[in-house]
């Protein structure tokens, strides 16, 4: 009997643990690390809350030790895929009607567990699978992911709260309906706090969830159903299907009851969803809702009133935490000439410092990039660069994949600001450089704003407040998340909403209400407590 | 013959990893954000306007490379500075 108005707290950031020397943080940590290395793990398909196996197998290895095997996964098919919806769809009948406050809890009781007892398990599982130091397992499968919990969770409530207004003798109301189907969830391997978000946000709203995580964090994905049932999510409201891009995609976007894409991955494939529901329109029983957060060709520019030690350290830290495979990492930088004389010598002996291997050594900077396929594609924009006549490498250009997947942090200068680097995407520790005349401000900021079909995220790097507002003009529609005198990576929920539009997605700003909202199909319903019994108006009286 | 271009592209990075380069060099990407692209080798080629002769001649030379460097371990090494545990 819900007689109450419920009130959900308002969140504050989950804390980060610092993971200094000798901290109980650090010491249960390794601990875990050590724990997860000796196990090795079989992960089923999990639809209804049934563990499922097709004997279909993928393997979990750590990027930065590729002899190191974690875990076997199965494979889902067409067959495990149609049983996923048909799960999820049964499981709808009871979830969608579940009062809010219920499931509010179940979120939150989410992120106390991840905060507690699952903080250390996450974060190992995240650095041995997706290669990820403890700060950037820290800062992604916990702390976000908890962030992403409560605060949806909190707006979820202010979604509810808004009313409309009524006239005397009648009550308006509106109510956020779930989507009337499925969500598809399709995360990426780079974030953990992605892939809880994707198939949950949707989930909060009382919708349920087909969730498909990246073939090469299927480990950490795993434990996040764990975290889920622990905090009590029914079965078959998200249900777990590994496997093939394809194989799972293509009988899941095909579906009459597909209600929504959630999606975070490469603008080809988003590109690919997308056209599979523009050829399938006529079938669905709803117009499938759409949002996706695809790639980015994010971008430093410093103007000449730069502070150069600040700037030093946006490019480090953008360009090669997490091997510089953020979707928000900085890959192209336009720095002026007088800037560039200062900058050049403290910048590569910065990069020299860094020290590059396995996660379980907490002073290296650099671990592994994700797999082979990633190694490959990255080495050879580097290759490309070697044989160029327009572009030089400053630093780095090595690569070894003999134990692990490693990528020396690369610097490449170019004097053509339409360069290849500069204009793609490459998802690795590379940021090319483009050094413009200190007069060109203004050109080059255009030249910036067209140079690449993304629009994620980029930054100004100036003291003069005139240069600043003339950026924030010229490049008002080059990214999603700009930031002035700051790096363009780690936006925080519930500060910097994420996400971009062109070719980077839907800008449905994940974490924030407006990514909540594509998830409901709001119905108004008015109720006339006193209806007319007379069909005629008095306009049609004389006397 | 082992590739056709009915094959989807996770599958053939899986199996034969060493198709990554000789496609890219025809101008069909594979990778993207650190993830095999979704859709089979046929369809790559469509969207790059590739006729039928020229997806044929494709996937013939694809299959030469792999069996020209079948066990052939590509070497991708260098001496990088790689911090190791103690």
């Amino acid at each position: 009997m819900p007689n109450a108005k419920f009130n959900v707290p308002e969140p504050k950031n989950e804390p980060i643990l610092p993971y200094g020397p000798g901290s109980t943080e650090k010491s249960l940590l390794k601990k875990k690390i050590e724990e997860l290395k000796k196990q090795e793990i079989e992960i089923p398909i999990i639809i209804g809350g049934k563990e499922i196996k097709t004997g279909d197998m993928g393997e979990c290895r750590t990027p930065h030790d590729h002899s190191t095997l974690l875990g076997k996964y199965h494979k889902a098919g067409k067959k495990e895929v149609e049983m996923a919806i048909e799960n999820a769809l049964e499981a709808r009948k009871e979830w969608a009607h579940m009062p809010w406050q219920e499931r509010v809890s179940i979120f939150r009781r989410m992120a106390e567990l991840l905060s507690t007892k699952y903080r250390y398990l996450l974060n190992a599982a995240t650095m041995l699978a997706q290669s990820k130091n403890a700060f950037q397992a820290e800062i992604d499968s916990a702390c976000e992911l908890i962030d992403f919990f409560r605060f949806n969770s909190y707006y979820a409530m202010q979604i509810f709260e808004r009313q409309p207004n009524s006239a005397p003798g009648m009550w308006n109301q509106l109510q956020h309906r779930p989507l009337e189907g499925f969500v598809f969830a399709v995360t990426p391997f780079n974030f953990t706090s992605i892939a809880g978000n994707l198939p949950t946000a949707p989930a909060l709203m009382g919708n349920v969830a087909v969730w498909k995580p990246a073939s090469s964090a299927v480990y950490s994905a795993y434990y996040l159903m764990k975290l889920f049932k622990e905090a009590g999510l029914p079965d078959g409201v998200i249900n777990f299907v590994p496997g093939s891009g394809a194989k799972v995609g293509r009988p899941a976007l095909k579906n009459p009851n597909l209600a929504g894409i959630h999606f975070t991955g490469s603008t080809k494939t988003f590109q690919t969803m997308w056209k599979t529901v523009g050829k399938n329109i006529d079938k669905y029983k709803t117009y499938p809702r759409i949002v996706g957060e695809t790639g980015g060709k994010d971008f430093i520019f410093a103007h000449k009133t730069v502070n150069v030690d600040a700037l030093r350290t946006a490019i480090v830290r953008a360009a090669f935490e997490y091997q510089g495979q953020k979707c928000s990492a900085a890959s192209r930088a336009y720095i002026p000439e007088a800037v560039w004389k200062e900058l050049k010598e403290p910048l590569l002996t910065s990069i020299k410092e860094l020290k590059m291997g396995t996660v379980e050594y907490f002073t290296n900077f650099i671990n592994a990039v994700i797999d082979e396929a990633a190694f490959k594609s990255i080495t050879g924009y580097i290759e490309y660069v070697k044989e160029a006549s327009d572009a030089e490498i400053l630093i780095g250009g090595g690569y070894d994949d003999s134990k692990g997947f490693f990528i020396e942090p690369t610097v490449v200068l170019t004097d053509n600001p339409k360069f290849k680097t500069m204009q793609e995407e490459i998802f690795g520790p590379v940021i090319t450089i483009y050094v413009y005349e200190d007069e060109e401000y203004e050109s080059t900021l255009h030249l910036c704003d067209e140079t690449s079909p993304y629009a994620l995220t980029g930054c100004i790097m100036a003291d003069d407040r005139a240069a600043i507002i003339k950026a924030k003009k010229i490049l008002t529609n080059a990214a999603g998340n700009f930031y002035i005198n700051d790096k363009p990576t780690a936006a925080v929920v519930g500060q910097q909403p994420f996400g971009g539009a062109r070719a980077s997605g839907t800008n449905d700003k994940a974490g924030d209400m407006v990514n909540l909202l594509r998830w409901v199909s709001p119905r108004t319903m008015k109720e006339n407590f006193n209806p007319p019994t007379d069909y005629r108006y008095p306009f049609m009286e004389e006397k | 013959m082992k590739v056709n271009k009915d094959i989807w592209i996770d599958e053939l990075l899986d199996k034969y990893p060493q198709s990554q380069d000789f496609l890219s060099k025809k101008g069909i990407v594979c990778v993207m954000c650190g993830e095999p692209v979704w859709g089979t080798l046929e369809e790559q080629m469509e969207e790059k306007d590739f006729s039928e002769e020229e997806m044929d001649k494709t996937i013939k030379e694809l299959n030469e490379f792999l069996e020209k460097n079948k066990g052939k371990k590509e070497d991708m090494s260098q001496t990088i500075e790689v911090t190791k545990l103690d």
